[in-house]
């Protein structure tokens, strides 16, 4: 997909001799491009909760509900927690934590023994330790983040620092990580950058979504070449694509 | 530790595959997991198009906790026992779980057990010491608290006859009319208090077996794992969440949680029709006992 939206784009672009944009730039406006889509899931989805629960969305084809959460799941991954030994060997101590992962854009949950973690604010943390129904156990623990640490209760939930996880069963992370960035690979043949598949990353939001991703990358293209003919159009087009989305 | 809520073979239910205790998971089939019944909540009355669209998992745990106490006062009447051999001080601890006294009793030599009245009469007290002066001050201990020491119920109480009768003398000849025949029967009597943790029997109970009664709450001595329901208290648990979660909630329409306590209310009734479990057979066979002719 990424070397057919990047020709569309220069197709719009250079249509009477308007512009042209290096694959540099071009890989730099498809990395905000994509970030700019992808962000915009989250909220689409919202909005879509709320129309189907005044029932102004329908079933089947119209279920964009579901649209959207597939496309979200396409960036669901699960990855293992790395445990934080404050101070060695003292494992479970009250200020060790646990480590997201980097590449983390949303929590969707922290998981022990299968068992879900829930996710409390700090002010309640505390207050909740010392509950006496509802203190936190093995079969409900919960968390609170700090950042990206987060620190698990109860404290019996840990990894051994000389082992880590290794004797315990590991705290499983799920989340929504962010896109990686693609990347137009080419090669360069009679002074002319020519498509490679083997260099190059594509994007991942769905095909579905290449309308929006030529008009976002034509749009911040405009910017940088100071073509207001290009700028004017793509946001008049992208007000049509919401519109369209959300009626 | 029995295994709830899940399906067993033949092997597991009977003989728990040769592990002791073998008879582990006796009965087992007709509880389920509190657990499981939070995360079928979670599941199915919570979510974007339901009417809870919302709440933490710990409300949830707090709330179900609370309504399977309140089966337990209610509906469920799991009556729990405690045997024990009354000491030579008469002074029995209630049980560890204890919330409300059901019955006491004592095991006659024949494994019947025999009902044991409750005095209401007297009344454990704390007794204050004094001095000699003729003030009566109390006495305090080097920090400035009051000494207590044995209240003169307790001894008096152990001088008791048993029979409810007093000390006979030529005053109170001909003066039998006046006995309290709630107390006087030869099993002997008890005082319990709550606040304390104990219970006082006659000294006519001395080194019998007394069996307590009492009912507990459910989730004593449980870690969350292991806290189970009864089947039949399952759909009340389902709405007596709901609605004590809408009742808490901020801008529920009034109709909603109203209607969702009256389903409650409900299945709070269900919940004791069936666990009940009047049985018609057995209806007779008591009422049988009332027809007998006293001549």
């Amino acid at each position: 997909m990424i070397n057919s939206v990047r020709n569309t784009v220069l197709f719009l672009l250079n249509k009477d001799n308007r512009g042209y944009i290096a694959p540099l730039e071009y890989n730099y406006f498809a990395k905000q491009a994509q970030l700019e889509i992808f962000e915009q899931y989250f909220s689409d989805y919202s909005k879509a909760v709320q129309l189907q629960n005044s029932r102004k969305k329908a079933i089947g084809h119209g279920d964009t509900v579901s649209q959207i959460q597939n496309k979200i799941d396409i960036f669901t991954v699960s990855s293992i927690l790395n445990y934080n030994d404050i101070n060695s060997p003292s494992v479970g101590g009250v200020n060790d934590y646990f480590i997201l992962p980097s590449n983390l854009y949303k929590l969707i949950n922290v998981t022990y023994k299968g068992k879900i973690a829930q996710g409390v604010p700090t002010s309640k943390f505390d207050m909740l330790n010392s509950s006496n129904l509802t203190a936190p156990s093995i079969t409900y623990p919960i968390y609170k983040r700090n950042g990206s640490n987060i620190f698990v209760r109860p404290l019996s939930i840990n990894y051994t620092a000389q082992t880590p996880q290794g004797t315990e069963p590991p705290l499983i992370c799920n989340y929504v990580r962010k896109p990686i960035d693609p990347v137009w690979g080419y090669n360069t043949i009679n002074s002319d950058p020519v498509y490679n598949s083997d260099s190059s990353t594509n994007f991942e939001i769905p095909s579905s979504d290449e309308t929006s991703l030529v008009i976002k990358i034509c749009k911040l293209a405009g910017l940088s070449i100071r073509e207001n003919d290009v700028v004017q159009a793509t946001t008049a087009m992208e007000g049509i694509e919401y519109q369209k989305q959300n009626s | 530790m029995p295994i709830i809520g899940q399906d067993l073979t033949q092997s597991q239910y009977y003989q728990n595959e040769g592990n002791t205790p073998t008879n582990d998971n006796w009965g087992t089939y007709q509880y389920l997991l509190l657990e499981d019944i939070i995360n079928n909540f979670l599941l199915s009355y919570v979510g974007d198009d339901k009417v809870i669209n919302k709440v933490d998992r710990n409300e949830v745990v707090f709330h179900a906790k609370r309504g399977l106490q309140e089966i337990h006062y209610d509906a469920l009447r799991e009556i729990l026992g405690f045997e024990a051999q009354v000491p030579e001080t008469l002074q029995m601890h209630l049980p560890h779980d204890f919330v409300s006294l059901v019955k006491v009793s004592y095991v006659g030599s024949d494994g019947s057990t025999h009902d044991i009245v409750q005095n209401f009469n007297s009344k454990i007290t704390k007794s204050y010491l004094q001095d000699n002066s003729a003030q009566k001050n109390i006495l305090l201990d080097s920090s400035g608290n009051a000494l207590t020491g044995t209240p003169v119920i307790e001894t008096n109480w152990r001088n008791k006859r048993p029979d409810g009768l007093g000390s006979t003398g030529k005053l109170s000849k001909g003066k039998r009319f006046g006995m309290d025949t709630s107390t006087a029967n030869s099993n002997g009597s008890y005082l319990i208090d709550k606040n304390l943790g104990m219970i006082l029997f006659s000294s006519n109970l001395q080194e019998e077996n007394i069996i307590i009664q009492y009912v507990s709450d459910g989730v004593y001595g449980l870690s969350d794992s292991e806290i189970k329901v009864h089947k039949l208290a399952e759909t009340f648990m389902y709405d007596y969440l709901q609605s004590t979660i809408l009742k808490s909630k901020f801008g529920v329409q009034e109709y909603i949680v109203r209607r969702a306590s009256k389903q409650s209310s409900a299945s709070l009734r269900n919940a004791k029709i069936r666990l009940n479990s009047i049985k018609l057979n057995e209806l007779t066979q008591i009422l049988r006992g009332r027809d007998k002719w006293i001549k």
